[in-house]
């Protein structure tokens, strides 16, 4: 597997000098440091500080070392925000996970010389903006859409999606299902292809070598994908808002909410952070898992 | 769905509430909307009484001696030739709500003044705009265009810069009813400037609704029983709060845990028949997806003005409601104060100021103007109400501390 340490070798070698070699590569490093810092580290160090503080009589937030923010975040008050954000975060991944890995299978294995196209298929919707494009599932699915235009023609009785859950979930999963495709394309087009043909000499079924080759294999893929559809999900605002007609109400309405309309800055900040926190346990169990799993579907596998 | 109507959803997309600025570019047939008599008392609040009390332009008074080219202006239809003063410089970055200025105002300041870089911004909520400049300072522009209550926190917070008079002779045609404002009392000068005014209502679908709403009672029997599912209200805390504390005979402003309790009620009653909480709604009741909402004057003169849907009528419930004053506010550290100057006494002009109005559909602050707007508006009384319809209309105030409980109140009706 060609990792960041080969590179850095190759390069080494056509400089010459180890120490030179490396005082590039840290300077080349640099700009991209920087910016992390800057376009991160820093705006992430602020939430913090807010989220320490107390709300502004006039908005805006009052310097303080107090948890107050994040206690009133216990209410119960707040309990159905959290659950509406996981059902949507979760169903939204895995609608996509089994949408995306068929697809991407289909590319890259009975794709052929037309891969290429068939990745620019999946990628073009991206060329336009975001919100046209979520823009226009409304008009396609309003009452008056198109969507109702066809049925009505067919003689089929007005169909009421928009607005609710259906809604949300098609806006969600046209939106992301190219995060979830590309990965898993990535690692099926690397899937070595006597792999599958031994288990297949071997004896193994389709289903058996899906099950014990080809899913195993790709399981970074899916894990990247995964990783990339369920953490903006956990603070997607724009689709449920536009689509969902506004009456569930998300983690990422409620932060959004509250440092515009509630003036209320701490409490927005706790609520980032809090999420942060919960996504890097999560994300850390889940990759921890999966290292686990891996290794030993290949033992069985070998 | 035709073209033109998914061309104005992408251009709702770019601010939430913009719909209640939104344009008008065809000049269409606006009046007769149904506006009730006054049955209950207001409780008398800040702009609802300054509105009430009888217009008496300053400009009607002998002429007070005004500088330069704008003293004829009194009474004078046409849009100023010259400018008002020397040079200004020449940049101008105006923040506002989106399409709230005419496009053709704006030009003719930066010609005639020499401001030949001239920037607008848009925000959505005067909550955005607030937060934009309490995090990023506020020399980021030199004029914004708060409503009233919103003037009071900015000044309170130190974000408004007193005006000054000496450089705005146009003032003089400010009604004397919108000059001192309660939101507004420091004793440093003015802060702000009326730039319009306007009222927060519902509007239905004659077509559709075949029954004639009065009020807020009416509206909400009618969401919960025969047009279910085809009702919006904004997504805005004030207002729909306002409305269910105004149904029950409360305050708009009310933070009393009781009265909220019995709003809220009354709201999570509401929310399993509604359509949706959106602030964008105008192309909605255009298209008919939408048959009655929660909203403001101006945007329901936009649907009626829309070829298909003349049948909207604008309703002030009888029980009560807001009017609000939008104005004009130059941020402390303003770069270009000069310009904002010379831009705000440009905008009170009173032909100009009559130009917005035709363009906004929302009522001047100068009755001077009034001769000069079309008289399809200003004969209009869902934009220009009586004043008994004023009396118990209430204008949304500073809550303090109590918006963390009424955002409470919102938080449970939104994710319930």
């Amino acid at each position: 597997m060609p990792t960041g340490a080969a590179d850095g070798g190759t390069l080494d070698d056509h400089r010459g000098g180890r120490r030179d070699g490396r005082g590039t590569l840290g300077l080349l490093a640099l700009p991209a440091a920087a910016w992390y810092l800057i376009m991160l580290v820093a705006p992430l160090v602020t939430t913090v500080v807010i989220s320490a503080g107390e709300r502004g009589d006039q908005g805006g937030f009052v310097p303080r070392f107090t948890f107050s923010a994040y206690a009133s975040l216990l209410d119960p008050l707040y309990a159905p925000i959290l659950r509406t954000t996981f059902v949507l975060a979760v169903g939204g991944t895995l609608s996509c996970l089994v949408l995306a890995y068929p697809l991407a299978y289909f590319l890259a294995t009975r794709g052929g010389r037309r891969k290429t196209l068939g990745l620019i298929f999946v990628i073009i919707p991206f060329w336009t903006s975001f919100l046209i494009r979520t823009y226009a599932w409304l008009t396609i699915l309003s009452p008056s859409g198109l969507l109702n235009g066809l049925l009505g023609a067919a003689g089929l009785g007005p169909v009421e999606l928009l607005n609710g859950p259906v809604a949300v979930f098609i806006g969600i999963v046209y939106n992301y299902l190219p995060l979830m495709v590309f990965p898993i394309f990535v690692s099926l087009d690397r899937l070595e292809k006597p792999l599958v043909e031994a288990s297949k000499d071997l004896g193994a079924g389709r289903w058996a070598t899906f099950r014990q080759v080809t899913w195993p294999l790709t399981l970074p893929g899916v894990a990247a994908g995964v990783l990339l559809v369920f953490i903006p999900l956990t603070g997607e605002w724009v689709i449920p808002s536009i689509l969902g007609g506004g009456k569930s109400y998300y983690l990422g309405t409620f932060m959004a909410n509250q440092v515009t309309d509630s003036r209320n800055w701490p409490l927005g900040s706790a609520a980032a952070v809090l999420l942060i926190a919960v996504m890097l346990v999560v994300v850390i169990g889940y990759l921890w898992i999966l290292r686990r799993a891996a290794p030993d579907r290949q033992v069985s596998l070998l | 769905m035709t073209r033109i109507e998914f061309a104005r959803l992408v251009a709702a997309v770019q601010s939430g509430r913009m719909t209640r600025r939104e344009l008008l570019a065809a000049a269409g047939v606006v009046g007769g909307a149904a506006i009730l008599a006054a049955c209950g008392t207001g409780s008398g609040a800040s702009v609802a009484s300054a509105l009430a009390s009888p217009s008496t332009p300053a400009a009607s008074a002998p002429a007070v001696a005004s500088p330069s080219a704008v003293s004829s202006a009194a009474a004078s239809c046409d849009v100023p030739t010259a400018a008002a003063a020397g040079s200004v410089g020449d940049s101008l970055a105006i923040y506002n709500w989106a399409q709230y200025l005419a496009p053709d105002d704006k030009a003719l300041f930066g010609k005639l003044y020499g401001v030949t870089n001239i920037t607008e911004d848009n925000y959505p909520s005067n909550e955005s705009m607030l937060a934009k400049l309490q995090a990023g300072g506020t020399g980021q522009y030199d004029i914004c265009a708060p409503t009233g209550y919103m003037v009071e926190i900015m000044v309170k917070d130190g974000l408004a810069q007193a005006l000054d008079l000496s450089k705005i002779p146009n003032y003089q045609y400010v009604d004397d009813r919108f000059k001192k404002m309660p939101f507004d009392t420091a004793s440093t000068g003015p802060h702000y400037i009326a730039k319009d005014w306007g009222t927060t209502g519902f509007g239905y679908r004659g077509k559709f609704v075949k029954k004639t709403p009065t009020s807020w009672a009416d509206f909400w029997s009618l969401t919960m029983g025969k047009y279910s599912g085809k009702v919006n209200v904004l997504d805005s805390a004030p207002e729909v709060i306002g409305a269910a504390l105004k149904k029950n005979g409360f305050s708009y402003n009310s933070v009393d845990p009781t009265e909220l309790n019995t709003a809220l009620k009354d709201l999570l009653a509401l929310k399993p028949h509604l359509a949706s909480i959106s602030s964008t709604y105008v192309p909605q009741m255009e298209s008919g997806d939408f048959w009655m909402a929660l909203g403001w004057n101006g945007d329901f003169a936009t649907v009626k003005s829309n070829k298909g849907s003349e049948d909207t009528v604008y309703v002030i419930p009888s029980e009560g409601s807001e009017v609000w004053l939008d104005t004009w506010v130059i941020p402390k550290d303003a770069p270009h104060p000069d310009a904002a100057h010379a831009f705000i006494n440009f905008i009170l002009t009173p032909a100009i100021q009559a130009k917005e109005t035709d363009y906004t559909y929302y009522a001047s602050g100068e009755s001077a103007a009034t001769p000069c707007i079309d008289p399809k508006i200003s004969g209009d009384p869902s934009i220009y109400p009586t004043a008994d319809v004023i009396a118990k209309l209430e204008a949304a105030k500073d809550l303090g501390d109590g918006t963390k409980l009424r955002d409470k109140i919102w938080t449970e009706f939104k994710s319930a």
